[in-house]
């Protein structure tokens, strides 16, 4: 049983903090569609780009990623990874992060870098996935 | 470079900047605090050291909005605990936090405080300082929601009469008018002009219309009700 794994970056094209009730939007369209198509990730949003993680039955990912692509709240959307995985690395589709962390911005802009520095990309993926895993498992710890 | 920071009533009416911008320094490490300090006044911004998190604690009601820098290994009140204790008294300043060991669970749960930044020591002087550009630049442009409400419970707090005199002031008028409309002595006036002055602890009538402006009043009608 593998799942369909892919991660990808993008730059935000929001005007805050009039146009900041759009990701609230985007999380709870997210929220409802991913449940229904099995499609778990996260979604990380640091007011000058986006990441997210989405996992689940690769024609319903990609599917979900062509949409994705011709959004027009974001813009030069770049896959990092995508990869067959033996499991799912989220319990669910959350939204992980949501703010103006220059610590976070750090670990997915260099990942829209046009030619990305050969040899980054992997270790950068990994960093950012880690970071995202970290916030899903925060935030479940302190759920009510 | 240096513009009055958004806490003070002055500067949210375009005054003339009186006051640098402040950046509190919380780390137990006396030279970290040393070197930080010299870096910042080197850059123009004025450093206030605290070598813990009680201290800062302690005085936070009486400091100005400003930037922090805190260590997250401090012994007794951690740099988490620092930020999660400043959330709850409603003080939300742009924290860049410091550890001489960076790992993700903290770094995580330092940014889930709203943390600006996290850096691991030893720092490039240049991240920091960027780091600390960014915290003003947002300080200024966000409204400071502690001295607003502030400002506005002063208002509040004032007699019916004080009130009228202060919507008087704001719609310009002279002592001797308000005395007229409200048909009061001159005297009368005065009075409780000097005594709502005090209560809203300022000293010059500019001042008052910049602490209306903080507290989101208009001159509104006169006398009002």
């Amino acid at each position: 049983m593998s799942v369909y794994f892919l991660l990808y970056v993008s730059r935000s094209l929001l005007r805050l903090p009039h146009e900041g009730g759009e990701v609230d939007r985007i999380v709870a369209v997210a929220r409802r569609e991913n449940a229904r198509l099995g499609v778990t990730g996260a979604l990380v949003f640091t007011r000058a780009h986006f990441a997210q993680v989405l996992e689940g039955d690769e024609d319903a990912v990609e599917a979900l990623m062509k949409r994705i692509r011709n959004d027009r709240r974001h813009d030069s959307v770049t896959v990092v990874c995508k990869s067959l995985r033996d499991a799912r690395l989220f319990p669910q589709w959350s939204m992980a992060y949501s703010g103006g962390s220059l610590y976070v911005d750090r670990h997915i802009k260099p990942l829209l870098e046009v030619p990305p520095e050969p040899g980054s990309t992997e270790p950068l993926a990994e960093k950012l996935v880690r970071l995202m895993r970290e916030f899903t498992a925060q935030e479940i710890a302190t759920a009510p | 470079m240096s513009r009055a920071p958004a806490g003070e009533a002055g500067s949210l009416v375009g005054s003339e900047p009186v006051q640098a911008r402040i950046v509190y320094v919380i780390d137990d490490d006396r030279e970290i605090r040393v070197s930080v300090g010299v870096l910042l006044g080197a850059n123009g911004y004025e450093a206030r050291p605290f070598a813990s998190a009680s201290d800062f604690l302690d005085e936070l009601a009486h400091l100005r909005p400003g930037c922090l820098i805190v260590d997250i290994r401090m012994p007794d009140i951690d740099g988490i605990a620092l930020l999660a204790e400043a959330a709850t008294r409603g003080v939300s300043w742009p924290a860049i936090v410091v550890t001489g060991h960076a790992e993700v669970p903290t770094a995580v749960a330092a940014m889930k405080l709203g943390a600006l930044d996290f850096l691991e020591k030893p720092f490039s002087y240049t991240a920091l300082m960027a780091a600390v550009e960014h915290a003003f630049d947002l300080l200024e442009r966000e409204p400071d929601h502690r001295a607003i409400a502030a400002a506005a419970e002063k208002v509040a707090a004032l007699s019916k009469r004080e009130r009228q005199i202060f919507r008087g002031i704001l719609a310009g008028l002279a002592n001797k008018e308000m005395a007229l409309r409200l048909e009061l002595s001159h005297r009368t006036v005065e009075m409780h002009r000097l005594k709502m002055m005090r209560r809203l602890g300022v000293r010059k009538a500019t001042d008052l219309f910049a602490l209306a402006a903080a507290a989101g009043v208009s001159a509104g009608d006169f006398p009002g009700d």
